[in-house]
């Protein structure tokens, strides 16, 4: 209902050195705070009043954070690059076109602008109970998600559920990391860590990321691939500014098989086939759509019904299947 | 560059006919228009509204002591500051300023904050502890039929919350359904729709040492608004100035007199300070206003040899909490259905139900849209059963000029002939039509439109339109008009029709509209009446200063000025304009001739019998000479229409539009999505103005009618909206836009000023079902509800595949 965002203390540091003494103090210090990099999925959030944190450190002064370079086989992006510039860089164009496909269908120009990579792996999970003014929220009891005890769409769903948030998974470059193997580093205060992108992400709507509160992703790696051809093909009901009501990534190679989903569960699905026989190649595509199907759990949290998101699974994946052995002939 | 006059008449008109962009465009995309927000008034107050989280409750009590103890509060209103309801109906006054007493819809207003800063104000929100009582929602027009207990308003003594009931019927249903050869029935459901437009609603006030108060608001309707602020405060309208600055788009969504306008004149008159207020995106979801939630029956009768030989239809529209414009609404749910064709036998029943829901009221097509695209599908189906051609069928029967329809509408100019056949040709339609391969498809509709509500919302005799015209010492044109610009043009046209008449350079006409201190009155923007009815009105302003000015030139030349005889009235019904103009009445009549022997041109004004001219600046000072000041006015009237049954005012116009589309389609029919490929549309506007805005009409209707077929909708849950915002309310993106062709398409309208009728609504209700009539053309079939989404496809698919199967 606001046009104000709530007050909270905001911090810019330049460098990385800034960066750690400023966390480290804030531990200390027991003080509350959330990083922000474009803002893009942030500063809605900040103005719903979704949550209210006391310090946003913003990470948009860090230059190291960003750039893409290439180091022997492996292109590391820097998790401040800008979609936009991800979508245009010529490394990413050549290597990765699918990657950079998928980065230009988030949203619109003005967005991708600032919006990063970094930020797109991390966008918050989505759903339309949550993701809301405060005044529709107080019309509906508070969910799991605002603290309170109730889900709008799994109504029986109570505290002590595997999966307590059914708020769904919506980046759209996510998918196509994921099928190219990504591995994300992570600096916390316990120094950097290294991680396959797929281990990033749980599968609740409100915990949703493995990263503890003083961590944050730095770069992103990817290994140029050998021979995978990759696939992204995004729902939503118009082409541009929509969150994927589904995505689905395919990669295939001469051995492998393999699909990530977005925009369904909490956290994005990843299923692998190795092609043994050419023969049999349908009996295995239908053996990966009923994976994915039997993974995917849809609500009516979405513009689209749910048996209608669920039904173009296989479509979306027989699509992207087609389409790269259309490009390779 | 196109040449937009390609394809019309060439009348001789120096600025009329001419595309020239609006007048405030340069102003508008450089950031210089001031729009209501962007009034800078001298330290205001800042306004928030407390909005109700229940669409259905009773407020036990109210406690307002701590939030009006809070530092830089000011002052605080709730419903019992406000003893008048109001409407922008008087047959429908049903809304408080603020809630009193019970809630009616998730978002109205609870009680407002006026404070020194935005953020103080909504600090205080937080502190007013409201006691609810929560009751029973009524969420749909279905159960709003059932009799209750507690009906949403219980002043009006009905046992059910039926808003209004209307039943009209012509002619002989059973006998013209005995004369069909194919009769057919289909249920429609259409989602409600919002305006979408740019510029939340934002209102600001002055208040001076006298206690009159000026209100900046983003209004279509400056006069209802002024009407409606003295009735609901208790002062007379010269204490209220209302002023509409640049508006960032209206659609029908800024129609009414609102909650928010009254709020904030109390809280300048009350407090003694300036105050202003603005909307968030989702405060103007929560307020609503737009197209109803309707579901329809209808039935079609359609004979080979005579065309339709009856229609009819039962309509349930779900108003939500209040009356707005929703009488008009449930009239012209039925009334607009009788053109473009001849319906000898029509009988239409709609109800308007009130629901806990935001209230639905006027939008682009006003009531007309809906049934429209049922019309226009059921047309389709008995084409495609009898083995017609829906484009050569339509033609056939698209009303004569100068007839009357079955409920005694004058119609008068159509030129939707020649454009339908035009654009028969450009998209190739004979090759299409039925032989394009699966999945790609053709279709086509048609739609007509009023150019002008011919009555007045309330009962008056004064002049639908009035424009007051001044000329200053050098010669500089100012217009004067109540009129509503609201990004739609109308104050460019307005200086079009002085400029033409005076011969003048559109620079040389100053424009001031929609301030109610300085212009003259016109009843606002909205049933496309702008063009016709304020724009004679300047016509005739400039006239009646053409007349002093030539009477001037001639007393400096020295010849007799000429002689202005009293017309002869004219005796036919359907061709009153273009006469003489009548100088000794108050109504010149609409669109006179004014030729007198005299040109204006090149800043001269030139005697075509003496061949002497003098200067136009050297006729203004002579004319100054006599009154010390050169000003005139101009009015529009329409002219006697309708029946005399109840209801016969509904719809009557003194001039309609006739619009046609051929649509061109790709259905994905694996994923179900329609993708619009081109939109061929021929639209009757009578004569362009301006081909430059009747062509951006035409592309806006396009997009925005894209909208309602294919993704608008609001969603509901449990009385609250669930997508009050420009990402989950979906609006075509500029991807989505097709490939347009607009088909030059002209009548010769008598009464229109220079002959023009509307361009802004009609063009939108037929783009919807020529998009369905092309994916039945595609796919196979026939799709009833809107949004069309593919989901909804997928599923037709599915079934007509099964259907298929079950009978093979």
């Amino acid at each position: 209902m606001s046009t104000l965002l709530e007050s909270f203390n905001y911090v810019r540091p330049t460098n990385l050195d800034q960066l750690n003494l400023l966390v480290m103090d804030y531990i200390t210090k027991g003080y509350d705070f959330t990083f922000s990099a474009g803002g893009t999925d942030i500063i809605p959030r900040l103005k719903k009043q979704i949550f209210n944190p006391e310090n946003l450190i913003s990470l948009s002064g860090i230059s190291d954070l960003k750039g893409i370079e290439k180091k022997g086989e492996i292109i590391i992006i820097g998790a401040l690059t800008t979609l936009d510039d991800l979508a245009n860089h010529d490394l990413i164009k050549k290597y990765f076109p699918t990657l950079a496909h998928a980065a230009h269908k988030v949203a619109s120009p003005q967005i991708r602008n600032r919006a990063t990579l970094g930020g797109n792996i991390m966008v918050d999970n989505r759903c339309s109970y949550i993701n809301q003014s405060s005044l529709n929220r107080d019309c509906h009891a508070p969910c799991f998600k605002a603290d309170g005890d109730i889900c709008h769409i799994v109504k029986r769903a109570k505290r002590g559920d595997e999966v307590l948030c059914q708020a769904r998974f919506v980046s759209d470059t996510a998918p196509v990391l994921l099928l190219l193997e990504a591995n994300i580093t992570i600096m916390g205060q316990g120094g950097l860590r290294k991680i396959k992108l797929n281990d990033l992400y749980l599968n609740d709507g409100i915990d949703n990321r493995s990263l503890r509160k003083d961590e944050l992703i730095t770069k992103i790696e990817v290994k140029i691939p050998e021979n995978e051809s990759l696939h992204y093909e995004k729902l939503a009901i118009r082409n541009a500014l929509d969150f994927p009501s589904l995505g689905v990534a395919v990669c295939l190679s001469e051995q492998n098989l393999s699909v990530a989903l977005t925009g369904l569960n909490p956290r994005p699905g990843l299923f692998k086939a190795k092609i043994k026989n050419y023969n049999n190649f349908d009996e295995m595509v239908s053996d990966i759509c009923d994976q994915a199907l039997a993974f995917a759990v849809t609500y009516n949290q979405d513009f689209f019904p749910r048996a209608y998101r669920k039904s173009m699974i296989p479509v979306f994946i027989k699509r992207g299947i087609s389409n790269i052995l259309k490009e390779k002939k | 560059m196109v040449d937009l006059t390609k394809g019309y008449p060439d009348k001789g008109y120096k600025i009329i006919g001419k595309p020239v962009p609006l007048i405030d465009s340069r102003a508008k995309v450089m950031g210089q228009a001031l729009y209501t927000d962007d009034i800078r008034l001298h330290n205001p107050l800042t306004i928030k509204i407390l909005r109700s989280p229940y669409p259905s409750a009773n407020i036990l009590s109210l406690d307002t002591k701590d939030a009006l103890a809070l530092k830089g509060v000011k002052g605080i209103l709730t419903g019992a500051d406000f003893k008048n309801t109001f409407g922008v109906l008087t047959i429908s006054k049903d809304e408080p300023a603020i809630a009193r007493d019970v809630v009616r819809y998730e978002g109205e207003p609870i009680a407002a904050v006026a404070a020194e800063t935005e953020t103080i104000a909504e600090a205080a929100l937080k502190l007013i502890k409201v006691n609810y009582e929560i009751t029973e929602a009524v969420l749909d027009s279905k159960t709003a039929l059932k009799p209750t207990d507690r009906p949403l308003h219980p002043e009006l003594n009905k046992e059910n919350n039926l808003h209004k009931k209307v039943l009209q019927e012509f002619g002989d249903m059973e006998q013209g359904f005995s004369e069909a050869d194919v009769v057919i029935e289909k249920r429609f459901r259409f989602a409600s729709i919002n305006h979408g437009f740019t510029e939340p609603h934002a209102t600001q006030v002055e208040i001076d040492n006298k206690g009159n108060i000026t209100v900046y608001s983003a209004t279509q309707v400056p006069h209802y608004l002024h009407m409606a602020m003295a009735e609901v405060l208790e002062i007379p309208e010269h204490n209220i100035r209302i002023v509409k600055p640049h508006l960032g788009g209206g659609f029908g969504g800024k129609s009414d007199p609102f909650p928010h306008e009254m709020i904030a004149a109390k809280f300048a008159l009350d407090l003694g300070r300036n105050v202003k207020i603005k909307f968030t995106r989702e405060e103007v979801f929560f307020s609503h206003h737009g197209r109803h939630q309707t579901d329809l029956t209808m039935k079609l009768g359609f004979s080979k040899e005579k065309g339709i030989t009856a229609l009819g239809l039962d309509t349930l529209i779900d108003g939500g909490a209040y009356g707005s414009f929703g009488i008009v609404t449930t009239y012209y749910n039925g009334v607009l259905l009788q053109g473009p064709y001849k319906i000898p036998n029509f009988r239409f029943h709609v109800n308007r139900m009130y629901t806990n829901k935001p209230m639905c009221g006027a939008m682009r097509g006003h009531g007309g849209v809906n049934p429209r695209f049922a019309s226009e599908v059921l047309l389709d189906m008995a084409c495609a059963e009898i083995g017609l051609d829906p484009a050569e069928t339509r033609l056939k029967m698209i009303h004569k000029e100068n007839t009357l329809t079955t409920n005694e509408f004058r119609i008068t100019s159509v030129g939707l002939q020649n454009g339908l056949k035009e654009a028969m040709r450009r998209t190739k339609w004979h090759e299409k039509y039925g032989k394009l391969p699966f999945g790609k498809g053709i279709g086509v509709a048609c739609g007509f439109f009023i150019s002008g509500s011919a009555l007045p919302i309330h009962w008056n005799k004064l002049p639908s339109s009035t424009v007051r015209m001044t000329i200053d010492h050098d010669g500089g044109v100012t217009v004067y008009s109540g009129a509503t610009d609201i990004g739609q043009g109308s104050d460019t046209m307005l200086a079009q029709m002085a400029a033409e008449v005076l011969g003048q350079s559109l620079g040389n006409i100053k424009v001031i509209s929609a301030d109610t201190r300085i212009t003259p009155v016109d009843l606002g923007s909205y049933s496309s009446r702008v063009t016709f009815m304020a724009g004679n009105a300047s016509r005739n302003a400039a006239i009646r200063m053409r007349k002093i000015l030539v009477e001037a030139a001639c007393a400096l030349l020295d010849i007799d000025p000429p002689k202005y005889e009293k017309p002869e009235k004219s005796k036919d019904f359907f061709r009153q304009g273009g006469l003489k103009p009548d100088f000794e009445q108050g109504f010149l009549g609409p669109n006179p001739d004014y030729s007198d022997g005299f040109i204006f041109e090149d800043g001269l004004i030139r005697s075509e019998n003496h061949n002497q001219s003098v200067t136009f600046l050297e006729a203004v000072e002579k004319a100054l000479e006599f009154e010390g000041i050169l000003q005139t006015s101009g009015t529009y009237r329409a002219p006697k229409l309708g029946g005399k049954f109840k209801g016969a005012g509904a719809g009557l116009s003194p001039s309609y539009s006739f619009t046609a589309f051929i649509v061109e389609v790709t259905v994905d029919s694996e994923t179900g999505f329609i993708k619009v490929d081109k939109a061929t549309c021929a639209h009757d506007c009578g004569f362009p103005l301006n081909p430059l805005a009747v062509n951006g009409q035409i592309e806006g209707c396009i997009h925005m009618g894209l909208g309602q077929a294919l993704m608008e909708e609001m969603v509901y849950d449990n009385g609250a909206t669930q997508n009050p915002s420009f990402l989950d309310y979906k609006i075509p993106s500029a991807f989505e836009q097709p490939v347009v062709d607009i088909v030059p398409t002209f009548s010769d309208d008598s009464e229109g000023p220079f002959g023009a009728k509307e361009a802004g609504e009609g063009i939108l209700a037929p783009i919807i079902p020529a998009i369905a009539n092309a994916v039945y053309d595609a796919v196979g079939i026939r799709l009833t509800q809107l949004p069309m989404r593919p989901d909804r496809v997928i599923f037709a698919l599915e079934k007509a595949k099964k259907d298929k199967g079950a009978t093979s």
